[in-house]
């Protein structure tokens, strides 16, 4: 079925390509928001995405690669949108009213380990965060990532490595600034 | 401190909240984009290389057809150069032949395109050609003035919504003097040639939009205004 939309789209049928928009934009746009965390870049990433994917389609010698391949585009569409950082990006994570009240122990506690992580995966680049969500949300091993990323297995374990350990800095330098503000409080 | 299955686990948690379904517009747009631009038989596909191929491989398509074409220019030098060879006669070197290129040259040949510009104010039109040797210009397309800030003599702006679309402005010259935009082969230096200005007319900042075949980033061409004496 997909394969046979990648066919037809990439010999010019329009109509294959609208359905390929349909059946691709889901998750090459949750690809794009995790990396970027921001839904108006994460937008004009995967507009950049799909223009290129009509663009170049025809050069996409293996139908059956078509998944792979628009994950690369969409991967690096994303890294040169966060690196031109056209729009300063404020995301405001709202909660209802009565959440501490109604909320128990374990789910303020979840909130913040979220909002924790959330600070320290805004500190990463972005390539660093496309390596962490090919492998942690798209569940790649790091030979699919390789090939998705043209870049050989062990650039994508070293990416991986230093990615995770960036990341786990950045939370460790969170906890030392909160328990800071909370002694001098 | 935070452990690595725990750091595993809040990770795959934090990741796996957020939205699965794309928003409309890009995919609008790109579908536009799509019905705006049909795609034409490319002649020289199978020149260019996989998408996906690997990078630095030893035999991607252009290198196996590079040495082809190498192959098929030497075979008909020596052919020419055996079928001319007079048979009593002392031998003679061949002319000298320059060496076919390691690459390919699929150079396209320039596009010309002649538009026309009206200028409502003073209720004059006059021509603009537009000679493209990079091969990528689509088309060329007049716009009517607006009214907006002066640019500074010329400026390139790549529009957002469909970045195959860029608009040049460039600043009114009094007269209905002929005009001329080369774009070179890189596609990156675009000159625009016209008349010295008489500044016997005012007018508003001039403007056309020119489409590609690709995406083109106006912040990185250079971009000139010459005037040449009257």
């Amino acid at each position: 079925m997909l394969r046979e939309l990648v066919e037809r789209a990439a010999s010019g049928d329009q109509e294959a390509f609208a359905s390929l928009v349909q059946v691709s934009s889901g998750r090459l746009y949750a690809v794009a928001y995790r990396i970027l965390r921001d839904p108006y870049l994460a937008e004009d990433a995967l507009q950049q995405t799909l223009i290129t994917i009509w663009n170049e389609l025809p050069r996409l010698r293996d139908p059956d690669r078509f998944e792979a391949w628009s994950y690369r585009v969409i991967v690096r569409a994303s890294t040169a949108e966060a690196k031109r950082g056209k729009r300063a990006a404020t995301t405001l994570r709202l909660l209802p009213d009565d959440a501490d009240a109604a909320a128990g122990p374990d789910e303020v506690g979840a909130v913040a380990e979220r909002d924790r992580i959330d600070r320290g995966f805004k500190r990463l680049t972005a390539d660093q965060r496309a390596v962490l969500v090919m492998h942690h949300y798209l569940g790649l091993t790091p030979v699919d990532m390789a090939e998705v990323l043209g870049i050989p297995v062990g650039t994508v374990g070293s990416r991986l490595h230093y990615a995770a350990r960036a990341l786990r800095s950045a939370l460790e330098a969170d906890e030392r600034a909160t328990s800071t503000e909370e002694r001098s409080a | 401190m935070t452990g690595s299955n725990d750091l595993d686990r809040m990770l795959a948690s934090y990741l796996d909240d957020g939205p699965r379904r794309s928003p409309e517009r890009p995919m609008d747009a790109a579908i536009a984009f799509a019905a705006a631009h049909p795609r034409r038989r490319d002649p020289l596909l199978f020149l260019k290389s996989d998408v996906m191929g690997r990078r630095g491989s030893l035999f991607g398509p252009q290198l196996v057809w590079a040495a082809l074409l190498v192959a098929l220019t030497l075979g008909a030098v020596a052919a020419v150069a055996i079928g001319t060879r007079p048979s009593q006669e002392p031998v003679v070197p061949p002319s000298v032949v320059e060496s076919p290129s390691p690459s390919p040259s699929v150079a396209p040949s320039p596009t010309e395109f002649s538009i026309e510009l009206f200028d409502p104010n003073n209720e004059i039109t006059w021509p603009v050609t537009v000679t493209d040797a990079s091969g990528t210009l689509v088309t060329a397309e007049p716009e009517t003035q607006q009214d907006v800030p002066p640019v500074d003599r010329i400026q390139a702006t790549t529009d957002q919504a469909d970045p195959t679309r860029v608009e040049l402005v460039w600043t009114f010259c009094g007269g209905p003097s002929p005009h001329h935009l080369t774009i070179d082969a890189t596609g990156q230096v675009w000159r625009l040639e016209r008349q010295q200005c008489l500044d016997t007319l005012g007018g508003a900042d001039q403007r056309m939009t020119l489409v590609f075949s690709g995406p083109v980033d106006a912040s990185t061409l250079d971009v000139q205004l010459v005037e040449t004496p009257g």
